[in-house]
């Protein structure tokens, strides 16, 4: 490792460190906020479950789990967001403040990576925004009636708020639904638009063992239907371990179109007694990330999704900057 | 570049098809279906599904959808609830086609997919393009450009292509890449005899050829049944499929047809494409008036397709199934099987009349090696032939697949007559599937009939199958063997990927390949690469090959099998790759050029057509030596008499086939950035990406040369390729098809040595522009086939960079150049440059 690279004065943009390294994101949010077992009491208006509104009751906890991960090493921490478009925002009675709780949510994100600017290496925040919990495609009689404008509009508010908060990048995550995330893409370029700040668009779609959405979109279908809204980097999360992406991986990377991320759970989720267990250790993780790193260019974020923890972004911090070393050596 | 595409919520689909078109099914439009617009009037919204999924399933690619009517006010309602319907169930991507663009930018929003948009133009004010095109902007979805200027429709052949231009150039405004553009050139009736209109066949496939010449990343459409409105329904089939025929050939990347009203070129008879040709070609005065006459006879008697293909009663049963399946006439196959079965039984009669269908009886053996000869003397030699003509271009897509269903229907009956092993225990279990990327199934089917009739469990995942399914199901039954079936070259790939997989994981499963896109070469390389799979990768050339290698690996000589395909793949040497052996011999002595010469352009391949192709000086630089020898076969002491006799009739044919215009030659030829790397010549791509890798074998003769020898570090080089044109080769054909041998056979061998010509004229011109024509040597051109590059496979890399299908040269599965009478070559600007064995 090098001792200390000067100090940057200018803040480098998100994508232009994209270009330069691979950037590691943090691990799981969710499951860290269950470590300090909270109770109903614990959330605004004692709305059990409400993990985003924390920002408001516990903001402590969303920082120490923000710099948990920041120390273990990732460059870049998603926002605390993940359900705080305003249709999931209604659900616990926070839509009107849809704007205002997103920009709380990442303006505490920033403050926290402010911590490490004295650090070499740039951190940046990502706004995270996940499902609105319909399928706009479907014919389902209550999950596939909402109208596309409505969808568009949730993500839209979120997305401003996220912008307004400061973060480096939107992250379209955990997407069940194609239809839904052309949805949020354009509600994002519609927010950037409103706030003239102009932001990185990162869409992920979510794909089963056997390589596709739950309405059975496949990686090929996932990616010609949004590669040409203008974003800046597709990605697969969630669902299952990197083994089970690979050979969709494999394919993105063919396509020598988008740089990719990839953000695999701790393998492929077990049942037992009805508690999902990831079985994956740091170190299987960071192995099959680094064949990834290896063997597809396209591919320059990685981190973690369900089942992981801060050991997993420490592992993965080590082999990234062994290959790093191994390069300039 | 990625791959231009558009997808449905379940499938993408590529726009540039191999072997051209994309084929954009018509029939979903109320514009132009009686029955569409029926539906549409009574919300006959799972009759539109219907006959949308029966228009993807008989090969549309993509579906135009059209729900416009006088009678209904809610077609922004309609499309919408349509479309979301259509994305459920159906998996071509769909084409939106409304007058009105809220109605177009509703459904394209809402659409789980990238849609096509049908369509912009600029006429009037260019309103519809201002509204549209700031769409096609923000989804990336492409549309269908009418060449339809502030002026009117585009007419001439330059008309068309300005028009193009212009809808280019407002389209720059907006950031749309050439990708999104898929010019529908306009073609108009043939059917008024108007003056105005007597070319409009012409000017269209010209306009085409034109606009892919100047666009060649854009694409092209017609809306193919303009070119006969006013005809006879029957003169309209034969006139619409001669057309796609040449407009195919001109350049054409999609159609939007009906599919089931398309004949195949090759079935329809020599008259009535002549008939069709000569009014599409403007070739006489009266070529419409014969063409309506022509088809008011045949009309009134027959009212079906002109040249219906006819099963000959007469013929043994065997040749009556074959003919049924490549000619797509599924009704009656089943009984032809049967007699074809008893057929091959020495001394049983014809099979009896039972109730409505023949039934054979028999002892079951007899039945059992009945049933395998039909299958591989009639039934296979069958779809072969299919999967020739599609490669070759006269077949399109939903023909290969109504002869596949022919297929399965005679499959399905001869399996009556297989014995089947009966008994609770299995000899083996066997998990299979085509896979990942590939729907073609008939192969695979096949195994699992003769897995299954020999007494083993075949666990059939179907087409398409991810690897992940392939590596569940092996380990929940606990497999034997694994077969993977590929019909693809660029599917075959996953065989690749899933045999690493098993390296990496230490996996015990052999693993069967079988499939039209492998060969012993591939599947031995794949088994071999980084490190042997020991537990044996087969090819299985066909599926009693499958069961052969079955039985053994199921059998105590298993460890035997194994250790001779093991033996057999250290023996085993890449002809295709340069193998182990060769990448030890020593490098030559060749010493890259200090300064490699500088080509006025690099990356941009310059197309010359007829007209920029000087025909005198090529004529001049024919090998005359050769034409006599090689071609015309002047040998001996009788050669040498009648030379003169010849050199006299190489003068008259030189003036038949200018008079004729027998040749319409085209070349390509570009320049392109390239390094060397041991024997591999890396070649940038203009596009950028992962760059063309030319593996060049090296010679194990004492100066061990290698292409790849002659280059640096940073070099140039350059490719080409001529062709003496498909008319040339059609025209022979047809010679040979009306007995007029003689005359084929010097045209023959005309157009090789033209063909050579013109290659030695290209290769001057790149020595030219180089500056290295001097006497000072360099510039050699080095063919494909020949002893230095022997692999004729590598065609298919020249075609990555300079894309020769757009100047009419495409190439078979096994990387021959159609028409025959053309060539490629690299050409090496090193001075030291030789031609060499290995």
């Amino acid at each position: 490792m090098p001792e200390k690279e000067p100090f940057l004065s200018e803040k480098e943009p998100f994508l232009s460190a994209l270009k330069n390294r691979i950037l590691l994101f943090d691990g799981a949010m969710g499951t860290e906020i269950q470590k300090h077992d909270p109770g109903p009491e614990d959330f605004p208006d004692g709305k059990d479950g409400f993990n985003d509104g924390l920002v408001i009751t516990h903001p402590e906890w969303i920082m120490q789990i923000h710099r948990s991960y920041l120390d273990a090493g990732a460059d870049c921490i998603e926002t605390n967001s993940f359900g705080s478009n305003k249709i999931k925002l209604d659900e616990y009675g926070f839509g009107d403040q849809t704007v205002e709780l997103n920009k709380k949510i990442a303006a505490l994100a920033v403050k926290v990576c402010s911590e490490y600017d004295h650090h070499p290496r740039q951190r940046y925040v990502v706004g995270s925004m996940g499902p609105s919990g319909y399928l706009p495609s479907s014919n389902d009689p209550d999950l596939g009636q909402k109208p596309p404008e409505e969808i568009c509009q949730a993500f839209e508010l979120q997305a401003e708020g996220l912008i307004l908060g400061g973060v480096d990048a939107l992250l379209i995550e955990t997407s069940q639904d194609i239809l839904e995330v052309k949805l949020a893409i354009e509600a994002c370029h519609n927010a950037i638009k409103k706030t003239a700040r102009p932001v990185p668009i990162i869409a992920n779609a979510t794909l089963d063992q056997y390589g596709k959405m739950l309405l059975g979109t496949n990686v090929q279908a996932a990616y010609t239907a949004v590669s040409g809204m203008g974003i800046d980097v597709f990605g697969l999360n969630c669902s299952t371990g990197p083994n089970e992406m690979a050979p969709s991986v494999r394919w993105l990377d063919e396509q020598r179109g988008h740089d990719l991320l990839v953000i695999p759970n701790a393998g492929m989720p077990e049942n037992q007694g009805g508690q999902a267990v990831y079985r994956m250790t740091p170190e299987d993780m960071a192995g099959a990330l680094t064949d990834f790193l290896q063997n597809y260019g396209r591919v320059r974020i990685v981190g973690g999704c369900c089942g992981t923890n801060p050991g997993h972004i420490r592992a993965l911090r080590k082999v990234i900057d062994e290959r790093v070393d191994s390069a300039k050596g | 570049m990625t791959v231009p595409r558009v997808c449905s919520a379940l499938k993408a689909v590529d726009l540039r098809q191999e072997p051209p078109p994309m084929i954009i099914g018509e029939r979903l439009n109320t514009q132009g279906s009686r029955k569409a617009k029926s539906l549409v009037l009574n919300d006959g919204f799972d009759g539109l599904v219907d006959l949308a999924r029966d228009q993807a399933e008989n090969g549309a690619h993509c579906l135009d959808v059209c729900v416009a009517t006088t009678e209904r006010s809610d077609e922004k309602e309609f499309m919408l609830k349509l479309v979301k319907m259509l994305s459920l169930e159906i998996d071509a991507p769909l084409v939106i086609d409304s007058t009105d663009p809220a109605v177009i930018e509703a459904a394209v929003r809402q659409i789980p997919g990238r849609p096509i948009i049908n369509s912009i133009n600029l006429e009037g004010d260019g309103g519809r393009f201002k509204r549209l095109a700031p769409l096609m902007s923000r989804y990336g979805v492409p549309a269908i450009a009418l060449c339809i200027g502030p002026k009117g429709m585009a007419k001439t052949a330059d008309e068309k292509l300005d028009t193009a231009k212009l809808i280019y150039e407002e389209g720059k405004k907006y950031g749309l890449a050439p990708e999104q553009f898929i010019f529908d050139v306009l073609t108009f009736t043939l059917a008024t005899g108007q003056k105005e209109f007597l070319d409009a066949g012409v000017s269209t496939l010209e306009g085409i050829k034109k606009v892919k010449e100047h666009f060649p990343s854009s694409f092209t459409t017609l809306g193919l049944s303009n070119i006969s409105f006013g005809l006879a329904p029957h003169a309209r089939k034969i006139l619409n499929s001669v057309f796609l025929y040449h407009a195919v050939k001109h350049g054409l990347d999609t159609a939007i047809v009906n599919s089931k009203e398309i004949i195949p070129y090759g079935e329809i008879s020599q008259k009535e494409r002549g008939l069709a040709e000569d009014l599409i070609f403007n070739a006489r005065p009266d070529a419409l008036s014969d063409l309506i006459a022509h088809f008011e006879k045949v009309g009134a008697k027959g009212r079906g397709p002109a040249k219906k293909a006819e099963v000959d009663p007469s013929w043994p049963a065997g040749r009556r199934a074959n003919f049924r399946i490549i000619n797509r006439l599924r009704d009656g196959i089943e009984d032809d099987v049967v007699a074809a079965i008893a057929e091959k039984i020495p001394g049983a009669g014809p099979p009896a009349p039972g109730g409505e269908k023949h039934v054979l009886d028999g002892p079951r053996e007899a039945t059992h090696s009945g049933a395998i000869a039909v299958l591989n003397e009639d039934l296979l030699p069958a779809m072969k032939e299919v999967g020739d003509r599609f490669g070759a271009g006269e077949l399109i897509l939903p023909f290969v697949l109504r002869s596949a269903e022919c297929m399965k229907a005679a499959v399905a009956e001869l399996e009556k007559y297989l014995i089947k092993e009966e008994g609770g225990t299995t000899k083996g279990k066997l998990v299979l599937g085509t896979v990942y990327g590939d729907v073609h199934d008939i192969g695979k089917n096949l195994v699992k009939t003769i897995f299954e009739n020999n007494g083993y469990s075949v666990y059939d995942l179907g087409k398409q199958v991810p690897m992940q399914r392939f590596l569940d199901k092996i380990e929940e039954v606990g497999a034997d063997a694994v077969g993977l079936s590929a019909l693809l070259v660029s599917t075959s790939k996953q065989m690749q990927f899933f045999v690493e997989h098993a390296k990496k994981n230490n996996m015990t499963i052999p693993i069967l390949c079988g499939g039209a896109a492998v060969n012993t070469n591939y599947i031995n390389r794949i088994a071999k690469e980084g490190k042997v799979y020991e537990p044996g990768v087969f090819y299985c050339n066909t599926m009693f090959d499958g069961l052969k290698t079955m039985d053994g690996l199921v059998s105590d000589k298993r460890q035997q099998l194994l250790q001779s395909w093991r033996e057999m793949l250290e023996r085993w040497k890449d002809t295709s790759l340069p193998g182990a052996a060769e990448s030890e011999l020593p490098r030559s002595k060749v010493v890259p050029a200090r300064q490699p010469p500088t080509p006025p352009l690099v990356n941009t391949p310059v197309r010359l057509g007829p007209s920029q192709i000087n025909a005198g000086k090529v004529w001049q630089m024919v090998d005359k030596k050769s034409l006599f020898k090689l071609s015309w076969g002047l040998r001996g002491k009788a050669g040498a008499e009648q030379e003169e006799e010849h050199e006299e009739l190489f003068g008259q044919w030189k003036k038949r086939i200018g008079d004729e215009g027998l040749f319409d030659p085209a070349a390509v030829y570009g320049y392109f950035n390239c390094h060397a790397r041991g024997n591999r010549l890396v070649v940038d791509r203009p596009e950028g990406g992962e760059p063309v890798a030319f593996d060049f074998p090296r010679s194990a003769k004492p100066k061990h040369l290698c292409l790849a020898d002659y280059f640096g570090e940073d070099d140039v080089v350059a490719f080409q390729a001529v062709t003496a044109g498909d008319r040339v080769a059609r025209t022979i054909e047809e010679w040979n098809r009306d007995g007029r041998y003689t005359d084929a056979y010097y045209l023959h061998g005309l157009a090789v040595e033209f063909a050579e010509a013109m290659a030695a004229w290209v290769n001057k011109r790149i020595k030219d522009e180089l500056g290295i024509s001097g006497s000072g040597g360099g510039g050699l051109r080095y063919s494909w086939g020949y002893p230095s590059c022997p692999d004729v496979m590598q065609h298919r890399l020249v075609w990555e960079l300079l894309s020769p299908q757009e100047s009419g040269m495409t190439l078979t599965e096994a990387g021959q150049i159609v028409p025959e009478q053309s060539t490629a070559a690299i050409v090496v600007h090193h001075p030291d440059a030789e031609y060499f064995v290995l």
